[in-house]
């Protein structure tokens, strides 16, 4: 799991190419290796076809239906869909709560080491997708998430239940559809013939609807 | 009326409910409870085919069968969990029926939203359901918390009946996804009665094969291993498992011959699984297994064994004779008495001890509290002291693990009163050396006493290892005749009732001087005579090191490792720091920088010639605002604001001792009460603690009801402390939802307090709607929106 220390800065706030103090750089790099020792990895996917419907789409082999304007167009050229679920584990909920107590800048710099993390570990398992998918022959478009546009949170629950997230990788769904452990991803990826329109994964803050969120990129950051 | 069992002998459970669903045509989260409605012929027919392979037992297709699941899909647990006994009853005949009993899929309270009252209610609403619809007995399995696994088994046990057996799924790391070990696991679920347990799920036979070892070399219990069919593997993005009935029976024979009396299959086993396991069984008998007992404490992932050297049990959290920890218990300052047990964890100490007998305050809530603060932070076991037995059974109630009581005496009274809790809860109990006549003098009649404790301890089933006794400390000032006699009553319990032994050691040296050294010499002379857990100061280097230096002595540290690794001479490196004290001329280059190891010292230099007033007013809150136009400046960012705030948290604290010291009461100078929730349904709280640390330094009193916190219990604490400014964050779009609703209830509960709101989804607009006063941006706004409101300029 590679952990990006500009992205730690990135999630930190730090931006216009501004540095941390000493002190600060330090904690970040002993909080980047800390991470990596206490992240239990694990993840779920699984492949499904696809059915378009009157606008929503249907996953077979499950009882998943996703709907919404802007799934239905991410998905437009997908005759497959996977979902993935990741998390850091428990382990992790457990370290940035004490250190937020105990010393909370630790907490704070552990906190945004873990969100690195997590999206890591979505790349990897988008990796894994992706070679699934190029062994077909076949494209993934970028990953999507429900929170994203118009597709519903409530649909976190419906792909843990899907992919049994409890049993296998201990994720759970909370009644108001957060993710439990914290540091966890639900996701979507077509799987498609085609190359997606845009290739990467583009700025996805611009989709969330968490518009003061202290981790929302800004317009540039990709480029 | 149900069947009867025979633990004694082998017994067969099926196999996987689930993967015999799918190949039936059941869709990936569709609810595989639903069958027993839509389809029951199919869950008939599988659980024929399980009987017909040889299954003694067959398993009710009720694993997720509880509200929180059900309701999502529209049924109801009655109609899911009667359905499902009748079909296994109608199925298994004069074979045996298992109430499936599977885990709530929600995580547990702090870092998810279940609590454990909860849990017990949801488990409570199938166990009566099962067991009215005659199911003949209780199979709680696949449990990854063992604190779910506790609510389960007591809602098991205290609503009907029937047999309970239990059993958790590991990792490969050897513990389950919430951190419990096998060990752990067998210690706090033997003392809770079930009549079998084990582990299930996991893993593949092969893997579980050690994990089952060191089960059946704790458990005095039946032994129940229920594998995978192999490692669960994901090939072309779907889980399968690929052992073969052989191979799977082949493992579940070595199991069998280890021990292991009850045996059946989990994810990816079918009926051929069975079959050959049945197979494999006929010509072998149950192994009688012979268990060492032991005397041990578990918090939900360590386990500490008395007598495996020494056991050093913390002694700082009891507020008799400490004022700061007094001030902390009376305005509920939860973070001292964590910071406290951290240190105490930190030093060493094995086990902590914790009291909150103080006359001022309402010790069971109280104690409630703390235990569930310290066991979501602490990994160490607690040992629970008070004397009332009712702050007492709602601690070991709630206790994420097997706790120690402390204490029963020779009183037979206290004794009635004690003992049937440490035996529901399956906790060890701490038995003092006194009676109705107080302490005797000599050791016969201490030992006399002792004797009697672990006499009628078995009388109420307790068996003589979960006792550890207490011949009483009294200190050397007062009674210098009886030293030799608390020591020489320690040898005789331990040589002769074989029962491990604790004392508290630092009250030998009360009303005298160098207290460590007299501490420290006693100890010794105890350890000598066979004291197993010493509560002392675990943060006193010089106690400590008696210890240390015995381990060595009586061979416990062998090759004295870890003695060499504590006092051989260190290559000292030079300390490499940015900046240093003696760079920092002032207070305030030491908050701006952030130098939060030197605030502290500055600052009591500075009492030497200033006001406390002079410090907060001068120089501590004039450098924040220095730092806080920076950070709205874009000079420096979030993790410089807060360590900068944890600097001048440091210096507050200081002045704070300093009038506790001075003026021996408490330290005052709250600029106003404001109380921070995360709202109901959200566990983030990252924000709003945030928040908490920067209000706090301007020296508004912050009440942090913490995340996922109903709005009742905001209004209430809005009545009961008169709050005029609450804070409330929330993080995604529905948890905002349920912000709108705790503003609706605060204003429909008629209160006139103003209402600020903050949090990622969370913006002007959006605030406004609401109904909210102020909107927070960020936690430096939030600073100036609580100036603005308690000194208008």
């Amino acid at each position: 799991m590679n952990i990006d220390y500009d992205e730690v800065l990135h999630y930190l706030g730090y931006h216009n190419n501004h540095r941390p103090y000493e002190n600060t750089g330090e904690l970040i790099t002993e909080c980047i290796i800390e991470i990596k020792g206490i992240a239990q990895k694990q993840y779920v996917y699984d492949i499904f076809d696809t059915e378009h419907k009157n606008g929503k789409i249907l996953l077979k082999q499950s009882n998943v239906t996703l709907y919404g304007h802007d799934i239905a167009h991410h998905l437009k050229h997908s005759s497959k869909a996977a979902l993935m679920a990741v998390t850091l584990g428990l382990e992790v909920d457990k370290r940035i709560s004490l250190y937020l107590r105990i010393n909370p800048t630790k907490g704070l710099i552990l906190d945004a080491c873990a969100s690195a993390a997590v999206e890591a570990l979505c790349d990897e398992v988008e990796g894994k997708i992706r070679l699934k998918a190029a062994s077909e022959g076949l494209y993934i478009t970028s990953r999507y998430s429900p929170g994203y546009g118009d597709l519903p949170l409530c649909l976190q629950g419906d792909i843990a239940a899907a992919l049994d997230t409890y049993r296998k990788i201990g994720l759970a769904v909370t009644k108001d559809f957060l993710l439990a452990p914290r540091k966890s991803v639900i996701a979507i990826i077509g799987v498609q013939q085609v190359l997606p329109d845009k290739r990467g994964c583009g700025n996805k803050c611009k989709l969330c609807s968490a518009v003061n969120c202290q981790y929302r990129k800004g317009e540039n950051f990709f480029e | 009326m149900s069947k009867q069992i025979d633990f004694s002998n082998f017994i067969v459970f099926d196999g996987a409910m689930g993967t015999m669903l799918q190949t039936y045509g059941l869709k990936a989260g569709e609810l595989p409870e639903s069958y027993n409605i839509l389809h029951p012929e199919i869950i008939e027919k599988i659980h024929g085919e399980y009987l017909d392979a040889g299954a003694d037992v067959i398993t009710t297709n009720t694993f997720g069968a509880n509200r929180i699941k059900l309701s999502k899909y529209g049924y109801d647990v009655g109609e899911i969990v009667k359905s499902g006994v009748k079909i296994a009853l109608k199925a298994a005949g004069k074979r045996l029926v298992a109430l499936d009993v599977g885990p709530i899929g929600q995580l547990m309270k702090p870092y998810g939203t279940l609590s454990f009252g909860e849990a017990y209610e949801l488990f409570r609403e199938q166990v009566i359901a099962g067991a009215d619809a005659g199911a003949d007995l209780i199979l709680i399995e696949t449990m990854s918390d063992i604190y779910e696994m506790k609510a389960a088994i007591l809602a098991a046990k205290e609503n009907c009946n029937l047999p309970v057996v239990a059993t958790m799924t590991f990792q490969q790391d050897k513990r389950t996804l919430t951190g419990t070990d096998p060990l752990t696991m067998v210690n706090v679920i033997c003392g809770l009665g079930v009549n079998a347990l084990g582990i299930n799920c996991s893993l593949g036979p092969k893997e579980i094969l050690p994990l089952i070892e060191e089960v059946l070399s704790y458990s005095k219990i039946p032994v129940i291993a229920q594998p995978n069919a192999g490692m669960p593997k994901i090939i072309d993005g779907k889980t399968v498992f690929n052992v073969e009935p052989d191979e799977f029976a082949r493992y579940a024979k070595i199991m069998a011959e280890k021990g292991v009396t009850i045996l059946g299959g989990c994810c990816g086993t079918n009926p051929e699984h069975i079959r050959a396991l049945r197979h494999v069984l006929a010509g072998l008998e149950p192994i009688k297994r012979q268990v060492e007992p032991i005397t041990a404490a578990s918090s939900f992932s360590k386990t500490v064994i008395i007598g495996e050297g020494i056991t050093v049990i913390g002694e700082k959290l009891n507020p008799t004779g400490r004022k700061h920890l007094k001030e902390a218990l009376k305005s509920n300052d939860m973070e001292y008495v964590l910071r406290q047990a951290l240190a105490q964890q930190d030093a060493g100490a094995h086990i902590l001890n914790v009291n909150a007998g103080l006359p001022e305050i309402d010790e069971k809530a109280v104690m409630i509290n703390i235990i569930r603060e310290l066991q979501s932070t602490v990994s160490v076991p607690l040992q629970i002291d008070s004397t009332d037995s009712d702050v007492i059974e709602a601690a070991v109630r709630i206790y994420n693990g097997k706790p120690i009581i402390n204490s029963v005496n020779g009183k037979l009274k206290v004794m009635e009163e004690i003992f049937p809790i440490a035996k529901k809860y399956g906790a060890c109990v701490v038995g003092l050396t006194l009676d109705e006549n107080g302490i005797p003098a000599k050791a016969k009649d201490r030992f006399k006493i002792a004797e009697n404790i672990v006499k009628t301890a078995s009388k109420y089933g307790i068996a003589k290892e979960d006792l550890i006794i207490d011949c009483l400390v009294i200190a050397a000032s007062a009674q210098q005749d009886e030293v030799r006699e608390i020591i020489k009553a320690t040898r005789l319990v331990k040589e002769r009732l074989g029962v491990k032994t604790i004392l508290g050691v630092s009250n030998i040296s009360f009303g005298l001087p160098n207290r460590t050294l007299l501490n420290r010499t006693f100890l010794a002379l105890a350890l000598e005579a066979g004291l197993d857990a010493p509560i002392i100061d675990p943060t006193d280097e010089e106690v400590m090191g008696t210890i240390n230096a015995f381990n060595v002595l009586w061979g416990y540290d062998k090759y004295a490792n870890n003695y060499i690794a504590a006092y051989a001479p260190k290559d000292k490196k030079p300390a490499v720091k940015a900046f240093s004290a003696a760079d920092v001329a002032d207070i305030e280059d030491i908050i701006i920088n952030g130098l939060k190891e030197e605030a502290a010292s500055k600052v009591r230099a500075m009492l030497k010639t200033m006001s406390p007033t002079q410090i907060i007013d001068e120089h501590l809150v004039p450098s924040l605002d220095i730092v806080g136009r920076k950070y709205e400046a874009g000079e420096i960012f979030l993790p410089q604001l807060i360590q900068s705030a944890e600097t001048a948290k440091r210096a507050f604290e200081v002045i704070k001792h300093h009038i506790i010291e001075t003026n021996g009461g408490k330290a005052e100078f709250s600029k106003g009460k404001i109380i921070l929730a995360t709202v109901r349904g959200d566990i983030h709280d990252i924000g709003k603690n945030i928040v908490k640390i920067l209000l706090e330094n301007y020296g508004f009193e912050v009440i942090d009801l913490g995340k996922d916190v109903p709005e009742d219990e905001i209004i209430h604490r809005i009545k009961q402390d008169n709050v005029s400014l609450v804070g409330l964050s929330a993080l995604m779009t529905t948890t905002a939802q349920n912000m709108a609703q705790t503003i609706k209830a605060i204003r429909e509960a008629g209160l006139g307090c103003k209402i600020m709101v903050g949090g990622a989804v969370v913006n002007a607009e959006f605030a406004k709607s609401i109904g909210a006063d102020y909107y927070g941006r960020d936690a430096q706004e939030s600073v100036r929106i609580a100036q603005e409101f308690f000194s208008p300029s």
